[in-house]
């Protein structure tokens, strides 16, 4: 009580140094909450567009498949895997799909696509590629049942360069040649154009196609088999757990992929974007600390005498040690509760109205996704403790020298200071 | 006062005392070995001009310095063999301090410096009250208990110097110069409120002073020069150095 009393007293005697010192804390804990809010927020936001470009917050494939792409690695029965995932209460959906890679041809010209089979009701719900938002011209797929007629050409739905290069319109006839499972020769089948998508990646645009995967299927004589179950979830966080449970509690033979490791390039993008938000945040801290660490140690040098005159009447070492930490720690705080107040502040005006991005599309474009809109801020309690308690943690660190230094004093030479 | 005096109610008995500092590579000799026994309840002066060492011998006393040669024993036990954390509680339990910069800490009230000591020792808040407010009043500094350093004048904290300074009923109080801030008036109350608590409460003090007039209130006077005692005179009479008083 003690010594939370001089300390108190202490911090409040040089107000204005007080201030400064604590101001310097506040904002950098401030910055920091509103940085990171819009940091995770952007990034779940790329996360999710990577996500539902023709992924999955979850993948299950056959083990092997991740590595070599092929159809050696299938996923034998994908019902049970379909069932079980739909049990989860954080899946919002699970969609199978066939990826191959196949050689999309007009007769007079041909371009190597990434052939993905979907389920022509489910991917709408679960694709970006598929929702209307993203469709320059035309329609999404057809089930097979629903074509009028039955020998009637497949739809297909491709990306407006791939239509480009190839003089694609709606309407017109496309060849599609794949190599089907059992290494025979390469199977050709026909499809009709029934709609062109634009995402604005150029991988996709350039050389992605979709067909309903029974079709598919049946080229690649796959029977019922396919190469992955996207499962899709209601929050991006709950990613870990969905994929632990999977993994789990799926047969072996399959292989369960976070979203991290199937879209390896966006998180590692996300991560290094995260690592240049630390950097500039710690390059602030760095400059805090040496800040507190100055006023730290400027107010025990101006009270050298005082400490002289308390060690001789009895203060122990510890107790200075404890008063010097002490005041440090009230600064901290009180500085953290401001910073706090005006993180969470702009915190709330980010979180309702957003900040447009549209001018700003270049700086916001990660492994090949561009955010688009608004950017609003996702702030975690969690994030609010971790970072209040780094900004104290670095207060009081830096306020150790000084602190060591009161105790070092001699009292009778610390009484003669002038 | 603490009874936990050493034999024959001796609370100070130096030994061939030597204390020498070091300025740059020449040794300075402050102290150059001398004796000095100071029983309870004394009120002894430590007199002589300036660099004859008193200051170095109350530093030495109030175990906030360690002698060159020599031993020093207070309430019976030897400084020279205390390490740091004792010799801090021995100023916290056994000695009071008066300095002639008053040297209050200037966050906390007349109230609370005067209380300071007592809340290191973990004395309770009742036994401090009553203790703390009996020795404000004892100084004459009823109403001001909640002024700060600032806020009273230099005979004012020195008073709340020496109430604090006997808060912690010390076996010694060292008072250094106590009266050098202060006008002759303010100086000779304060000497008297020290009288007053030596007579009546039995504290022993030991102060130093070159003021003849502060000097006159001693019982005892032991005059220094170069370092050593050269006199040492009680109840007016003239006593060889090296002698007990």
């Amino acid at each position: 009580m003690l010594i939370l009393k001089l300390a108190w007293r202490s911090v409040i005697r040089h107000k204005r140094r007080s201030i400064i010192t604590g101001g310097a804390v506040a904002v950098s804990l401030a910055m920091m909450l509103i940085f990171i809010g819009i940091g995770d927020d952007s990034h779940a936001r790329m996360a999710e567009l990577g996500i539902r470009m023709g992924a999955g917050h979850v993948l299950v494939q056959g083990k092997g498949y991740q590595k070599d792409q092929t159809l050696d690695h299938l996923v034998d029965d994908p019902d049970p895997v379909i069932a079980r995932a739909r049990q989860l209460p954080q899946v919002s959906a699970a969609v199978p799909r066939v990826r191959v890679s196949g050689l999309l041809s007009t007769g007079e010209s041909s371009a190597p696509v990434l052939v993905s089979g979907v389920d022509p009701r489910l991917e709408p719900v679960v694709s970006e590629i598929a929702a209307p938002k993203r469709r320059v011209a035309g329609h999404y797929l057809r089930p097979p049942g629903e074509m009028k007629f039955k020998n009637q050409p497949a739809d297909i739905y491709i990306g407006q360069e791939l239509a480009r290069t190839l003089d694609l319109k709606l309407g017109d006839r496309t060849v599609l040649i794949v190599s089907p499972v059992n290494g025979s020769s390469p199977a050709s089948a026909a499809f009709l154009v029934r709609g062109i998508f634009g995402t604005g990646i150029d991988e996709l645009d350039q050389g992605w196609v979709e067909v309903p995967l029974q079709t598919l299927q049946r080229q690649l004589e796959l029977g019922r088999r396919v190469t992955q179950v996207a499962v899709h979830l209601r929050d991006l966080d709950d990613t870990a757990g969905v994929a632990g449970a999977l993994a789990r509690e799926l047969p072996g033979g399959l292989e369960v992929l976070p979203w991290q490791e199937a879209l390896r390039e966006l998180y590692e993008a996300i991560v290094l974007d995260d690592a240049g938000l630390y950097l500039m945040m710690g390059i602030i801290f760095v400059i805090m600390t040496i800040g507190i660490f100055n006023t730290m140690l400027m107010s025990v040098v101006e009270r050298t005498r005082e400490f002289g005159v308390m060690m001789a009447i009895g203060t122990g070492k510890g107790q200075l040690f404890g008063l010097v930490l002490t005041e440090a720690l009230l600064l901290a705080l009180i500085a953290a509760v401001i910073g706090i107040g005006i993180g969470l502040g702009l915190h709330l005006l980010a979180a309702t109205y957003g900040i447009d991005i549209t001018a700003l599309a270049e700086d916001y474009q990660i492994a090949g996704i561009v955010l688009e809109g608004r950017i609003y801020s996702r702030l975690g309690a969690a994030s609010v403790v971790r970072w209040t308690i780094v900004i104290v943690a670095l207060t009081l660190i830096s306020s150790i020298y000084p602190a060591l230094r009161s105790t070092r004093l001699q009292p009778v030479e610390a009484i003669r200071h002038v | 006062m603490s009874d936990a005096t050493g034999h024959d109610g001796v609370i100070v008995e130096a030994q061939q005392l030597k204390k020498v500092y070091r300025q740059g590579t020449v040794d300075v000799p402050a102290l150059r070995g001398l004796d000095l026994t100071i029983r309870k309840g004394e009120f002894s002066v430590l007199a002589g001009s300036s660099g004859s060492g008193k200051t170095t011998l109350l530093n030495l006393v109030g175990a906030l310095d360690r002698p060159t040669e020599g031993s020093i024993l207070v309430d019976g036990r030897d400084l020279a063999r205390m390490g740091s954390r004792e010799l801090a509680q021995m100023r916290l339990r056994r000695i009071g301090f008066v300095f002639q910069a008053f040297n209050l800490v200037p966050v906390l009230t007349s109230y609370e410096n005067a209380e300071y000591v007592l809340l290191l020792q973990g004395v309770a808040i009742e036994q401090r009250r009553k203790r703390v407010n009996d020795l404000l009043q004892l100084v004459g500094l009823e109403g001001l208990e909640h002024r700060r350093p600032w806020e009273l004048s230099g005979g004012q904290q020195q008073r709340v110097a020496v109430a604090r300074a006997i808060a912690a009923e010390p076996a010694l109080v060292l008072a250094d110069e106590p009266t050098a801030n202060l006008d002759s008036k303010t100086g000779t109350e304060l000497i008297q409120i020290m009288r007053r608590l030596n007579q009546e409460r039995g504290v022993t003090f030991l102060f130093s002073s070159h003021d003849p007039k502060v000097i006159d209130h001693a019982d005892r006077v032991i005059q220094l020069q170069d370092g050593l005692i050269i006199a040492d005179s009680a109840n007016g009479d003239r006593v060889t150095a090296g002698q007990e008083a």
